[in-house]
């Protein structure tokens, strides 16, 4: 059959108008994008403005619609729109956003990403949102590890200082003294090791959180290392006697079988909590949520000791991984908005309840010596850490979660026997060197 | 021809020619355009969700683009380069092949014998059938998932049943080792292949006339010597497209391998779909993600023609 020449035409021209849209999407930027999903312009009329956060755990969802219906009887020209993701894809479906210019106004972002998100120039400073005396309200350690150049990019969503869980029960069947050093550490996971029932220690060498894993012993390692990544020099710190200390220790662990058999299957979290749940586990470390999930399972009888340290004249040091509030909004007309919700966010009752619910630690100094949270169990455990905790996100920079999946595969090779402590830490080195480019 | 028609052409006898001219024309413009105009959505949908998005992807791989993924200047060859020079693509190459080497292969064959014995006048074809469906009728991701948790290390189901009738003493790290990983994947990976490859072999086995098997059946033939004989030479073009098919989505098979290893341990499950995903999501180099992608197409389409030319040859000869 034979096309006549006017049919033919239209699909030519339909070809090529598609080649040229594609040709020219160059053009586009993401303030036109963002602000062709926004409100209007015009502060006395409503306003949209997004919230992306992710869902810590079920109760998530019903805490954020019932905080946004609260902002929303107070605020009735402002809507918010929540969006909620699973952890495990938060990340990738927020870099997806931003790049196609769809950015959530308003994100709880983990701080690991905050360089990142910057190099993407998609973080606006957030000292244009909120005033001094809300900011002089944070715990100020976490609140300065999270600006850059003087800049404020997130302010903390919470504070979760990691702790080492033990199994009380077995300990006082052995006889055993909570753990305080890395040879306690050893000595009870050898007495306590009784495969497949029980194993000593937990390890976790499935993405992610390897690399945190490490660095709950590195920083941990002695009293001379600093609580960063980087030296002066932009030289990466764990490539050290020390990480090769906290390294081995880890390895021997797991070559003498007082872990859970092949780290590589399992998650330091998602994946090690479970069996410590079931009771086949005698000693992990994992953040201040763990203690209300186990409270309610009444499984397991349990305690919490600081991290150890590699002697006890090294005084612990709580590794937090703290998430953040970030705005992303390239619409100066939603400014007013972002900054009411944000400063409704952090009103200290909602803050509390928010601690309360999540078994998390309050990032506002005033919710943390509330009576209310501190007379909880274990939560004054948790504030006696806070003092000396380290935010391990503080200079992690643009490449943050490269970083984490170099080292990552690195320490994945030492679990799976096909490298040593030393040449995982020199490997990490060079691939995080090439990264940074330093 | 109408009524009106007729009347006019008897009244008119000059128009008529005129009239029958313009109507033979107007038949022939519906009969020519019609067709296009009826594929004509479907053509606009996959313009925009496959075709844009290739061109798109093209473009951006011979592209300068920063970090939030806008081009800065086009022409540039670099992530062609530097997707040449990345760290560990020897092995994801060599990987991406086993993957769908065995994907594709022993899914075939059991699918193949499956699909024979479907075939038959078997007691519970139904319920057998269903069996055999169901992989495909369960959503992927939610799949995958539960086969994560039977192959849990300490807590999966599949240790406890190994265990209780001694095939293993101890408990198995499915997921845990190099080796170990991989075989498990692959076996979920033929595990979700199987259900198409069924069905379509199933189909094309229905088509051949039972009269065939009772004449090669009469000559003394055997099953096996009736399979290659008869049923492989008949089911040639469909054994064809169950293949190209099988082959061009087990490259793109992407949640299997995220969701039970995201490629680890150590890079020892990582293919070429979960590698451009990393360069996208976690290197957040468009280009480079781009390029691989490019790549990853031409080999694709450099199979299918050659697969094809052979196919060809094969049925000449």
């Amino acid at each position: 059959m034979k096309m006549l020449p006017l049919v033919k035409s239209a699909f030519a021209v339909l070809l090529v108008a598609v080649m040229i849209t594609a040709c020219s999407n160059s053009g586009a930027s993401p303030s036109s994008a963002s602000s062709s999903s926004s409100g209007s312009s015009d502060s006395s009329s409503a306003v949209e403005i997004t919230f992306s956060v992710a869902e810590y755990d079920s109760k998530m969802k019903a805490d954020m619609d019932d905080l946004i219906k609260r902002f929303e009887s107070e605020n009735k020209n402002i809507h918010v729109k929540l969006l909620m993701s699973n952890w495990n894809n938060y990340h990738d479906r927020l870099v997806a956003w931003v790049a196609g210019g769809q950015a959530p106004d308003i994100a709880n972002l983990s701080g690991l990403w905050l360089g990142e998100f910057d190099d993407m120039q998609a973080l606006k400073p957030l000292d244009g949102y909120v005033d001094a005396g809300f900011l002089g309200s944070f715990y100020q350690g976490p609140l300065e590890s999270f600006k850059k150049d003087g800049k404020l990019l997130g302010l903390p969503y919470f504070l979760d200082p990691r702790v080492l869980y033990y199994r009380k029960d077995l300990f006082d069947q052995h006889q055993l003294p909570p753990p305080k050093t890395w040879d306690d550490i050893y000595h009870a996971a050898k007495v306590l090791s009784s495969p497949p029932n029980v194993y000593g220690f937990g390890v976790g060498g499935k993405y992610p959180n390897v690399m945190t894993g490490f660095e709950y012993f590195f920083f941990n390692s002695g009293k001379d290392v600093a609580p960063v990544h980087f030296g002066q020099n932009h030289e990466l710190l764990f490539n050290s006697p020390q990480g090769v200390k906290a390294l081995s220790f880890l390895d021997k662990l797991v070559k003498e079988k007082l872990t859970n058999p092949n780290p590589t299957d399992v998650e330091w979290e998602n994946g090690v909590q479970p069996i410590f749940q079931s009771g086949k586990l005698a000693m992990m470390i994992t953040g201040p949520w763990f203690a209300g999930m186990l409270d309610q399972d009444k499984k397991v009888q349990y305690d919490m000791v600081p991290v150890p340290t590699v002697d006890a004249s090294v005084q612990s040091r709580a590794v937090m991984q703290p998430d953040v509030i970030s705005v992303l909004s390239t619409d100066d007309a939603k400014k007013d908005a972002i900054g009411k919700f944000i400063a409704f966010m952090y009103k200290p009752d909602n803050r509390l309840t928010f601690a309360q619910n999540h078994g998390n630690i309050p990032e506002i100094q005033a919710v943390g010596k509330d009576p209310k949270w501190l007379n909880q169990p274990h939560n004054q455990f948790f504030a006696s850490l806070l003092p000396t905790a380290i935010n391990k996100y503080s200079d992690t920079g643009k490449f943050g979660d490269q970083m984490d999946h170099a080292v990552t595969e690195e320490i994945q090779k030492m679990y799976l026997n096909r490298s040593t402590p030393e040449e995982v830490l020199k490997a990490a080195a060079e691939k995080v060197k090439a990264l940074y480019g330093g | 021809m109408s009524l009106q028609a007729e009347l006019n052409r008897k009244m008119n006898p000059a128009n008529s020619g005129k009239q029958k001219v313009n109507e033979r024309g107007k038949t022939r413009i519906l009969h020519t355009v019609l067709p296009y105009a009826l594929v004509l959505p479907l053509l606009l949908l996959i313009f925009v969700t496959i075709v844009y998005p290739m061109f798109q992807t093209l473009l951006q791989s011979v592209s300068k683009l920063n970090r939030i993924g806008r081009t800065q200047s086009v022409g540039y060859w670099g992530n062609y380069k530097s997707v040449v020079h990345l760290d560990g693509l020897g092995m994801v190459l060599g990987q991406t092949a086993l993957w769908v080497a065995v994907t594709v292969g022993v899914a075939f064959v059991l699918a193949y014998l499956l699909a024979l014995q479907l075939n038959t006048k078997m007691r519970f074809h139904g319920f057998a059938y269903a069996m055999v469906v169901l992989p495909w009728a369960a959503p992927l991701s939610i799949a995958v998932l539960c086969w994560m948790w039977i192959f849990h290390g300490e807590l999966g189901p599949l240790n406890e049943i190994l265990k209780y009738f001694h095939i293993i003493g101890e408990n198995h790290q499915w997921l845990g080792t190099a080796r170990s990983a991989m075989i498990t994947v692959l076996a979920v990976g033929v595990w979700s292949n199987i259900s198409f490859i069924v069905v379509t072999l199933l189909a094309g086995l229905q088509t051949i006339s039972p009269e065939i098997y009772e004449a090669a059946s009469l000559d003394g033939a055997g099953a096996v010597k009736t399979f290659f004989k008869f049923t492989w030479p008949l089911m040639r073009s469909v054994n064809q497209l169950v293949i190209v098919l099988s082959v061009l989505w087990s490259f793109n098979a992407f949640p299997i391998i995220w969701i039970l290893t995201k490629g680890g341990p150590a890079s020892h499950t990582e293919t070429l779909v979960t590698l451009i995903y990393k360069l996208s999501f976690v290197k957040i180099d468009f280009g480079q993600a781009a390029a691989l992608s490019s790549f990853t197409f031409l080999i694709m389409v450099v199979f299918t023609v050659i697969y094809f030319m052979i196919g060809r040859e094969g049925k000449q000869a």
